[in-house]
C-alpha cells in the first residue's frame, strides 16, 4: 500500500510546484568562455570550453552535473572553401540531445517555463553545417566525467576529407593526484638511466618485482605494465582511452596510495569502470629513473577490483588473475590508437594460480611473471601499424 | 569417486599451467586435441581466411545454464565459444577487445554470479577459468574456449581479431550468429517476396531523388488515415550491408510485440531497466507496418533511438532502396490512446543526424545526400503525430548510401 502510493505523492508533489520560471543565461558572454582552448589547421578553427558544475547551473539554471551531464561549448569556423559538417557524436558517442535534456528537466515548471527551456536548449544547440566563411557556436550534452575532459572533435569536408581535434579542457577545482607531483624534483640528472633495449630488458627483469608497504618491508602488488612514453602521450592515451584521472587524495584511491615505489605512493592514478557495472580497472603509475629513446619509462600495477562485498569497505575484492588485467590494459590503448610498438617481457618468477602469493594490503595474485611493455605514440597509430615484438625470453638474455 | 577427484586435479592442473599469455620457450606445450573445450551447441559458424580458420557458437539462455550451472544472462554475462586454428608458422594472439571491448575475465564472471561466496567456493571461478580461450595461439596449433562477453539477444554480431606476431596482416572477421529464444522481426518478412519481378524498378539519380521527393511525408496508422511520424531516411544497400552497418554500431533488433515481451517492456519502464530488444509498435507505410525495427538503448528504455525501415520496390545502381523514420524517445508520458507511450525528441532532424554519423563511425557509410521530402516544420509550428507528440523539422530525407562489406 505505501509503495503504491509513493508514486501518486511524487506526481503530486511535481503537479503541486509547476510555477517555476525558467531562467537561463546567454552562453556568448559566460564567464568560462575564457577559459576555451582554440585548435586550428589550414580550413577549419575549433574553440572548446567546459563550465564546471556552479558555471553550467548558471548558464542553463538547471543542475546537470548531478544528473550526469556536461555540457560542452564549441565554436567552429570554416576558414576554407568547402562546406563543413561537424560530428557531434565524436565528442560523445551517446550525447544527450537538447531537447532530451529538456524534457529530463520539465518537471516544477510553468507551462511558460518549460516553452521557454525547451526554446533555450533548442536556439542554443551547435548546428553541424558550417558553410565556408561562417562561424556557429552552441553547446553539446555530454556525459560527465571527472576531471579533465577529454574529446574528440571530427569535422568532415564535403567531399568526405576529414580532420580530427583532441581536447583536453581542465576543469577548475579539480586537482589531479599527478598534478602535486613534482615530476622534475623527483630525481638528480645523475640518477637517470639512458637505456638501450637491451638494457631496458635487463631493467625490467632486475628491477623489484613488486611496490612495497610504506615501511619498505612487506610486499604489494606486482609492476604488471611498463611504458614508454612522454608524460602527454601517456596522458593523453588514457584519456582517449577512457580512463579517468582521480582527485587528489581520493577517498577511491586509498588502497592504491598505499602501494609504495622508493618510498613513494603513485605519482599518479587512474580508473576506468564497467560500463554495465560497478567493477573497476585501476592503473597506478611511477615514473621510473630511466630513458628509453629519449622516452621517460613508467612503471605501472593494473588491476582488476570487483567492488566491495556488501558495506565492508576493507574488503576490496581483486581479481588475482593480475595477467588478464596487464592484457586488458594493452588491448585498450592498442584499440584506442595510442600504441606504437609492444612486448612481453620477463619481469618475475611465475606465481602459479594454485599457490598465490598475498600482498600487504591483503589481496592476492598469480601471474606467468611476464610484463606488458609499451611505447606509447603522440600521433594516432592505425591497428594495423603496431609492431609486435612478441616475448622478450630468459634465453634471449642469457 | 576416485576418478572423479582425479578429474578434478587434472582440471586445476590445466588451469596452473595455461594462466596468461605464456612464453614461447620453455616447457609450455601447446593444448593437443584432448584439451580442446567442446563447442555448447552445433550451431557452428565457420569461416577460414587465409592461415586461419575460426569457428564460433553462442550457447542460449538454457543451454549456457546447463553448461556453467547458473543463469549468466540474468548478470548481462554471455558466453561466446571460439576456435581458433592456427595453419601458420607464426604465433598469433587473439584479441579480445575486438569482440567486446568490456568482455569480463572469467573471475569477474564468478564475481557477478556468486557475489558472496566467490572466493569461499573457489570451484566456481574455476569452472569460468579453465574454460576459458587462451589468447596465445601457437605456430600450426588449435585453441578453443569461452570468451565472457556482454549480452546480446537475437543476432550476436561480433568480431573475432587475431594479430600474428610478424608483420603479417592482421585478421578481422565478424560473425552473425543467431542466438534462439527472441522472435525478431524480419525473421517473418521475406524481403525476397515482398515485391514481384514485374513490380521492381531501376531508378538512376533523378527518378531516386524524384520518387523520395513524391512519398507520402509521414507513417500512418492501420487504417491508413491519420499521419504520424515523418518518413526522415532512406538507405540504399543490400540487407546484409543495412544489418551489418546496424549492428556494428549498436543497434539491436526489437522483438516482435507479444504478452512477454510487453510484460518486460512495462518492468523496464517502471524500475528504468534497460530492456535493449523492447517491442516497438506498428506504424504503416506502403499499406504495411515496418518490414524491420531497430534501436539503440544508452542506460535506460526511456533513451531510445527508434528505426523502422520498409523496402521499396526501387533499385539504385543495382541496390535496394529502404525508407525509413527515426525517432528519439526521450521519456514516458501518459496519453489517453495508449495508455503510456514514448515522448520523442521533436528535433527529428537532430535525430537522424545521429544516426548518420552513428553509421558512418561504424565505417558503414559510403555517402550521404539530402532530399526534399515533406515540408518544413519551425519550431513554433511543430506537426504532430499520431499519438499528438509535437515534431519540429529543418530538413527533410537525408539517403544514406551503404558501404558494401568488401568495398
Amino acid at each position: 500500500m505505501l509503495i503504491a502510493a509513493a508514486p501518486l505523492a511524487v506526481m503530486l508533489f511535481l503537479g503541486g510546484c509547476s510555477t517555476n520560471a525558467f531562467i537561463a543565461a546567454d552562453p556568448d558572454s559566460a564567464a568560462f568562455l575564457e577559459r576555451r582552448i582554440v585548435q586550428k589547421n589550414d580550413e577549419v578553427r575549433i574553440a572548446a570550453a567546459v563550465p564546471d558544475a556552479a558555471e553550467t547551473e548558471a548558464l542553463t539554471g538547471l543542475p546537470l552535473y548531478s544528473q550526469g551531464i556536461q555540457p560542452v561549448w564549441l565554436e567552429v569556423t570554416n576558414t576554407g572553401s568547402r562546406g563543413l559538417r561537424l560530428l557531434i557524436a565524436s565528442i560523445d558517442r551517446d550525447y544527450y540531445s537538447p531537447l532530451e535534456v529538456a524534457w529530463m528537466n520539465r518537471g516544477g515548471y510553468s507551462d511558460k517555463g518549460k516553452a521557454d527551456m525547451e526554446r533555450w536548449f533548442y536556439e542554443n544547440a551547435i548546428d553541424r553545417r558550417i558553410p565556408p566563411g561562417e562561424t556557429r557556436s552552441g553547446l553539446v550534452y555530454t556525459h560527465l566525467t571527472p576531471g579533465t575532459k577529454g574529446f574528440n572533435v571530427d569535422v568532415v569536408a564535403s567531399d568526405l576529407d576529414s580532420y580530427s581535434f583532441t581536447f583536453f579542457v581542465p576543469i577548475p577545482g579539480f586537482t589531479a593526484d599527478y598534478m602535486e607531483v613534482d615530476f622534475a624534483g623527483l630525481y638528480g640528472p645523475q640518477e637517470i638511466e639512458t637505456l638501450s633495449d637491451d638494457a631496458l630488458r635487463e631493467k625490467i627483469r632486475d628491477e623489484r618485482c613488486c611496490a612495497t608497504d610504506e615501511s619498505g618491508t612487506k610486499q604489494g602488488d606486482p609492476f604488471n605494465v611498463v611504458i614508454v612514453a612522454a608524460p602527454l602521450a601517456l596522458r593523453r592515451a588514457l584519456l582517449r582511452a577512457g580512463w579517468h584521472e582521480t582527485e587528489a587524495g581520493s577517498a577511491e584511491t586509498a588502497i592504491a596510495r598505499l602501494q609504495r615505489y622508493r618510498g613513494r605512493p603513485p605519482d599518479g592514478t587512474f580508473t576506468k569502470s564497467r560500463p554495465d557495472g560497478a567493477e573497476r580497472k585501476e592503473l597506478r603509475l611511477w615514473l621510473a629513473p630511466a630513458t628509453n629513446g629519449g622516452e621517460p619509462m613508467w612503471l605501472g600495477q593494473v588491476v582488476y577490483n570487483f567492488g566491495h562485498a556488501g558495506d565492508d569497505t576493507d574488503d576490496l575484492r581483486v581479481d588475482p588473475d593480475i595477467d588478464e588485467a596487464r592484457d586488458y590494459f594493452l588491448q585498450d590503448l592498442w584499440y584506442g590508437q595510442s600504441v606504437r610498438q609492444a612486448v612481453y617481457a620477463r619481469a618475475f618468477d611465475p606465481v602459479p594460480e594454485g599457490d598465490p602469493v598475498m600482498t600487504f594490503s591483503g589481496s592476492s595474485y598469480f601471474s606467468s611473471g611476464h610484463c606488458a611493455v609499451v611505447w606509447l605514440s603522440e600521433e594516432p597509430v592505425a591497428m594495423d601499424d603496431v609492431h609486435l615484438l612478441g616475448w622478450w625470453t630468459e634465453e634471449e638474455l642469457e | 569417486m576416485r576418478a572423479c577427484l582425479l578429474a578434478i586435479a587434472a582440471a586445476l592442473f590445466l588451469a596452473t599451467g595455461c594462466t596468461g599469455m605464456q612464453p614461447a620457450a620453455g616447457s609450455d606445450t601447446p593444448r593437443s586435441a584432448q584439451d580442446e573445450v567442446p563447442p555448447p551447441n552445433d550451431r557452428l559458424f565457420e569461416q577460414t581466411e587465409r592461415d586461419i580458420r575460426v569457428t564460433t557458437a553462442v550457447p542460449s539462455v538454457a543451454e549456457s545454464s546447463r553448461l556453467f550451472g547458473v543463469n549468466m544472462y540474468l548478470s548481462n554475462v554471455q558466453p561466446v565459444w571460439i576456435k581458433v586454428e592456427n595453419l601458420s608458422d607464426t604465433r598469433m594472439l587473439l584479441l579480445p577487445v575486438g569482440t567486446d571491448p568490456a568482455y569480463y575475465t572469467p573471475l569477474e564472471t564468478a564475481s557477478r554470479l556468486f557475489p558472496w561466496n566467490w572466493i569461499i567456493d573457489r570451484s566456481a571461478g574455476e569452472s569460468f577459468s579453465n574454460r576459458k580461450i587462451q589468447f596465445e595461439i601457437e605456430p600450426r596449433s588449435v585453441q578453443s574456449g569461452y570468451l565472457f562477453t556482454r549480452v546480446d539477444e537475437g543476432t550476436k554480431s561480433f568480431n573475432v581479431d587475431v594479430y600474428p606476431i610478424s608483420d603479417t596482416e592482421p585478421y578481422r572477421l565478424t560473425f552473425f550468429v543467431p542466438v534462439p529464444g527472441l522472435r525478431l522481426d524480419h525473421y517473418d518478412v521475406e524481403f525476397e517476396s515482398l515485391y514481384d519481378k514485374s513490380e521492381i524498378r531501376d531508378v538512376d539519380r533523378a527518378g531516386l531523388i524524384a520518387a523520395l521527393e513524391d512519398l507520402p511525408c509521414c507513417v500512418k496508422d492501420r487504417k491508413g488515415k491519420n499521419d504520424g511520424d515523418p518518413l526522415n531516411i532512406a538507405f540504399v544497400g543490400h540487407v546484409e550491408d543495412l544489418y551489418y552497418t546496424l549492428l556494428r554500431a549498436g543497434w539491436d533488433e526489437t522483438e516482435t510485440l507479444y504478452g512477454g515481451s510487453l510484460f518486460r517492456t512495462g518492468i523496464s519502464a517502471l524500475f528504468g531497466k534497460a530492456y535493449r530488444y523492447s517491442p516497438v509498435s506498428p506504424l504503416y507505410v506502403l499499406g504495411r507496418a515496418q518490414d524491420a525495427a531497430f534501436q539503440r538503448a544508452r542506460t535506460s528504455i526511456n533513451e531510445r533511438n527508434h528505426l523502422r525501415i520498409w523496402l521499396t520496390p526501387m533499385r539504385y545502381e543495382g541496390q535496394p532502396v529502404w525508407i525509413g523514420q527515426i525517432s528519439r524517445d526521450i521519456g514516458i508520458r501518459f496519453t489517453w490512446k495508449t495508455v503510456t507511450t514514448h515522448k520523442i525528441d521533436p528535433d527529428v532532424d537532430e535525430t537522424r543526424d545521429f544516426l548518420v554519423e552513428d553509421l558512418a563511425y561504424a565505417q558503414g557509410l559510403a555517402g550521404i545526400g539530402h532530399v526534399e521530402g515533406v515540408g518544413a516544420a519551425a519550431f513554433d509550428k511543430p506537426r504532430q503525430n499520431l499519438t499528438g507528440d509535437p515534431y519540429i523539422l529543418k530538413m527533410t530525407f537525408m539517403t544514406s548510401v551503404m558501404k558494401p562489406r568488401d568495398g
